[in-house]
Formats: structure tokens, sequence, C-alpha cells
């Protein structure tokens, strides 16, 4: 019997080939297998990266689209809302947080594929811009008496005299003039100063007993002091103690203790702070404001409802509106165009319950030329805001007193949480004052009626 | 024998092919997600603190919505983040520079901060990837 020739060849190479094309075969379509899914693997990282941007950008227009409807309703939050752009949608509420700051939550979302498409969500907030921080804040300068307490920092364009066992906890800046302690009182934090008094050449005095508890700098309005080449000004000069460092143009005298001096060195003052602007627009306020023509028919108005006093009102005309015996009820703006406030009666102005509430009292008046807003005597006369005794809207009341044009003055036993802000401060004694954060935001003072506050993505 | 051969030359040569694009594939994801990282902290920080490099900058920011600060540090190739003072954690390796931030218009006054990325695969050493952001902080002067 003849053998098939196929079946002459010896067995070990029997399907040699085609084991070998098996495993080629196999191979190439294990790595053309990896390098597809390598391949979707960068489209689909690439999408969802992609995606992932565009829907932050989407919470974003969500955010942006909600500030649109504020503005257009003056400020009426407006209803849960969407929208959809080409490449894809968002879904906003808008939350009123009272005294006209608003959350704005927006979640934004890419993509249509189940597994490429991103979601992101942020919380955005609006308000007041943050106009007031100081306690104390004056174009010119500030003047307290003996035994007053400022709890909180204060900011004078010129000069910062601190009255006889005066206790002021923050720091006190004189952007261009100098800063008096006398003898017994104390300044908690930092001291800086932009000029020196031209009668003692000194920049910072810390008399007997007296104690600075941070830094004091010595600085100059005058880039590289080259006013004083001698050095023969901007010195401290400290009886009493600064526990911080010292650092001066001038020298340091007085037989106090500090910290390290640093002397013959050029401090640049900080620049001076323009007051927060106002602006009155009906629409902010809720419910809305009652205006008077003139400030005899506020007075009157105030002799009937004084007792219980909320809302806003927009007074015109000049004269002295008198806010005497006043008690306040709830959130209350009184907005002066022309006109003093004043409360001489001694009864001054309270507080008729303890309800979470904000004072804020504004007067453009401008005293005439020549004549002095006083704490000595009598009335405090020719003041934008003048309080003769017992300024005490307490119970959690939250004071702001605002008057660019002219000086505010307290007379005895003012005791209020807030800030001053004026052209000019004037106290007297036993004045208590804590800064109370409430007032650092109020509709109406800044550069624009919102702005953001915080963005937070969640 | 010939056949074969050059069958297998042509597989290993498509093997390095893959392993190439693999790492670079992969490289590409790590680097994506140090990026989202990043941008998704500076764009809710609140300014940098004093000291930013183009190295290692803080920031105040927000970790799932919580105030925070993180702390970004890029040395001896590695880039890593560290929350409040923690222990850092490693974002991404084999960056082959260090100085990936600038900042606009300068680091004290930062209001944009921008990092750039370039990373050398470790199948391909000889080659890079780099990747670009900028990001603007939001919460800059509010506080």
């Amino acid at each position: 019997m003849r053998r098939h020739p196929d079946m002459r060849r010896g067995p070990g190479e029997s399907g040699f080939a085609m084991i070998t094309s098996v495993i080629v075969i196999l191979m190439t379509a294990a790595l053309a297998l990896i390098i597809l899914t390598n391949g979707e693997h960068a489209d689909r990282s690439s999408q969802r990266g992609r995606n992932w941007e565009l829907a932050i950008q989407h919470a974003d227009a969500g955010v942006q689209q909600a500030v649109a409807k504020l503005q257009a309703g003056n400020g009426a939050v407006p209803a849960a809302f969407t929208g959809t752009t080409a490449e894809g949608s968002y879904s906003v509420t808008v939350t009123y947080l009272g005294r006209k700051r608003y959350q704005i939550d927006a979640q934004g979302f890419a993509g249509t594929h189940t597994s490429l498409a991103a979601d992101r969500s942020v919380r955005v907030i609006y308000g007041p811009p943050r106009s007031f921080k100081y306690a104390l804040f004056s174009l010119t300068d500030i003047d307290t008496k003996n035994n007053d307490t400022v709890d909180g920092d204060i900011w004078a364009n010129g000069s910062v005299r601190v009255d006889q066992n005066d206790v002021i906890t923050g720091s006190v800046n004189a952007a261009t003039g100098w800063v008096f302690l006398d003898n017994g009182s104390s300044i908690a934090g930092d001291v800086v100063s932009g000029g020196y008094d031209p009668a003692t050449n000194r920049a910072v005095e810390v008399s007997t007993g007296a104690l600075i508890g941070g830094k004091v700098t010595a600085a100059s309005t005058v880039p590289g002091c080259t006013d004083d080449v001698a050095h023969s000004a901007y010195h401290v000069h400290a009886i009493g103690d600064i526990t911080g460092t010292v650092k001066t143009w001038g020298v340091k005298t007085g037989g106090g203790s500090t910290g390290t001096v640093t002397t013959g060195v050029c401090s640049a003052a900080p620049a001076t702070k323009p007051m927060p602007t106002f602006t009155y627009n009906p629409a902010n306020y809720s419910p809305p404001p009652i205006e008077f023509a003139d400030v005899a028919s506020f007075n009157a108005f105030v002799a009937t409802t004084g007792t219980n006093l909320e809302g806003t009102y927009y007074v015109e005309g000049s004269g002295a509106i008198d806010l005497n015996g006043v008690t306040i009820a709830g959130d209350t703006t009184i907005i002066a165009v022309d006109a003093a406030i004043d409360a001489f009666g001694g009864v001054g102005i309270n507080a008729a319950n303890n309800n979470d509430k904000i004072l804020v009292l504004v007067s453009y008046y401008q005293p005439a030329a020549g004549t002095a807003c006083t704490n000595n005597g009598g009335n405090p006369l020719d003041c934008a805001i003048g309080i003769k005794n017992n300024f005490q809207p307490e119970n959690n009341t939250a004071t702001l007193l605002y008057a660019p044009n002219g000086p505010v003055a307290f007379k005895n036993n003012a005791e209020f949480d807030g800030a001053v802000y004026a052209n000019d401060i004037v106290l007297k004694n036993n004045m208590e004052l804590v800064y109370d954060a409430r007032v650092e935001q109020i509709i109406g003072f800044g550069s624009v009626s919102l702005e953001l506050e915080s963005w937070v993505e969640v | 024998m010939l056949v074969v051969g050059a069958i297998l030359s042509s597989l290993y040569s498509a093997q390095r092919s893959e392993r190439y694009a693999s790492d670079r594939s992969a490289a590409l994801d790590e680097m994506r997600n140090a990026m989202a990282r990043f941008t998704k902290d500076l764009r809710q920080a609140d300014g940098l603190e004093e000291g930013a490099t183009s190295s290692n900058l803080e920031a105040d920011t927000y970790v799932n919505g919580v105030a925070a600060r993180v702390e970004y540090t890029a040395a001896g190739g590695v880039l890593t983040r560290a929350v409040n003072g923690g222990s850092a954690e490693i974002l991404i390796n084999r960056i082959t520079e260090d100085t990936v931030f600038t900042f606009e218009p300068d680091a004290t006054s930062a209001e944009v901060v921008k990092i750039t990325l370039v990373v050398a695969p470790v199948s391909s050493p000889d080659t890079t990837i780099e990747l670009y952001s900028e990001v603007r902080m939001r919460n800059r002067g509010t506080t």
C-alpha cells in the first residue's frame, strides 16, 4: 500500500504552519484589541474631561442668569429655573437670606452618554459690599475723652487721640497724622502713624501708664522721608510701654519698655481711605421707604410713632431731626439729605425690644464754615449727628452712624454696638462702643448694590 | 522561518508602540486628575498666601464645601497637595520641571494662577506630555 505523500513527513512537523498562523493571528488580534481599547479609553477620558469643565461653566452660567434676574426684578427672588445651551444645561435655585443677601445654588450638566456625562454644583452668595470694617472711621481726626472703650479697630485719615484710661481692643491707624495715648490708656493691637505732631515732632506718644500691645510703625506719607533728612521728627516717645516692635524714621525716646526698636527706617504710610459711598434707591427697601419733603413733617411723625420706630425714612430739607426719646423696634434707616440728626433732650435713643435689628442713621449735613461741633458745654450743635446723653440702642441692635460731610459727636454715656463712619468724630466720657459685624454689609452702601460674597463648589 | 521572523518583528514593534501609547494615556489621565483637583481648589480660593513661588503656593479655599487651606508643592519631579497642614498627597510623578506655577499679575497680588505640567512617561522618557490650565480665584477679595 502506498502512503499519501503528506504522510511521509515526520510526525513532529505535522500542523506546524497552522499552529504558528493561529498563534500569530491570536497575538495580532489581542494587540489590536488592546490598541482599540486604549484608543477608546483616551477618547472617553478626553470626552469626560471636556464634560467636567463644561459642567462647571454651565453652573456658572446659571449663577449669572440668576444675578441678571435679581437685577431685573430689583432684588425680587426669582422662582427656580433651568436653562439649556448647545453644550449642556443648568438648573438654579435662589434663596433669600435676609438683609439683601442671596444664596444661589446652581447645578451644571454636560454630556449625554451616561458614563461620560458630568454634573457639578456651586453655591454662591451675593450680598451688599463689605463697607464697614472699623468701629470708628474718620476722614479727618478722632478725639476720644476719658474712660471710653472701643472694642474694634480705629481708622483715621488724620490723627487719633486716645484719652486717659481709654481702652481700645483693636488696632489704630492714623494714615497722615499721629497717635497720642494719654495716661493709663491702652491699645491692644498695632499702631501705625503716617505723620507727626509738629509741636513735638512725635509720631506716636505713649504717656505714663499707657500701653500699646502690638507693634508700632511710625511711617511717613512722604516717599523716602525726604521731608526729614535730619531724622529730627517721626519720633516714638514712650513713657508707657510698647509690647511689640518699634519701627521709625526718627528715634525712640522716653523710658518706657518696648520690643525691638529699629530707627532710621522709612516706612510708607498707608494710603488714606475714602468714605464708603451711599446711593439711595427706594427699590432697595422692603417695605418701601416713607419720604418726607421737610424735617418738620418727619419730626411730627416721630413724635407720634417714635416709641416703636422701624422702617426706612428719607427726609429732605434742612434743619435738625430730633430723635430724642425714640425707641427702635426693628431694622430702621433714617436718611437726612441736608438735615442734622440730633437728640439733645437727654433721654437719648434706646431699643424697644431685644430682637435682632439694625439702626442706620445717615446725615449729609455739612456745618457752616466757622462753626465747630463740640462735646463741651451744652448740646453738641453743628454736628451732622449729635447725641447729648444716653445713646444706648442696645438689646441686640447693631447701629451704623454715617456722616460723610460733618462730624459725629456723643456726650455722656453712649453705649452701643456697631460702627461710626464720619467726617470727624468727637467723643465725651464713658462711651462704650463694640464693633458689630452686622453693620459691615448694608444695602445702598458701596460702589455696587450686590457683590460676590462667596463662591463654593459643593 | 523568514516569514515568521518578520511577523514576530512586526508584533514586537506593535507591542512597543502599544506600550508607548498606553503609558502616554495613563500619564495623561494622571495629569487630568491633578489638573482637575488643582483648578477646583484654586477656583474657590480667596487669594494666595504670602510667599507663593513657581513651585509652591498656599491658598485658603474650600474642600468638600468646608473652609480649608491647601498647599501645592512641586519638588523633585513630584507634585503634591496637602490640606490643612496634613501629610502631602502625591498627585503626579515624573514632572520634568518643578517650576509649574505662574501668576497674573504677580505672585503677591495674583488674580489668576496658571499651571503647566510637563510629564515624561515611563515607557517613552524621550518624549513629554504638556498640559496647561489657568484659573481665576473667585473668592479673591471677598473676605
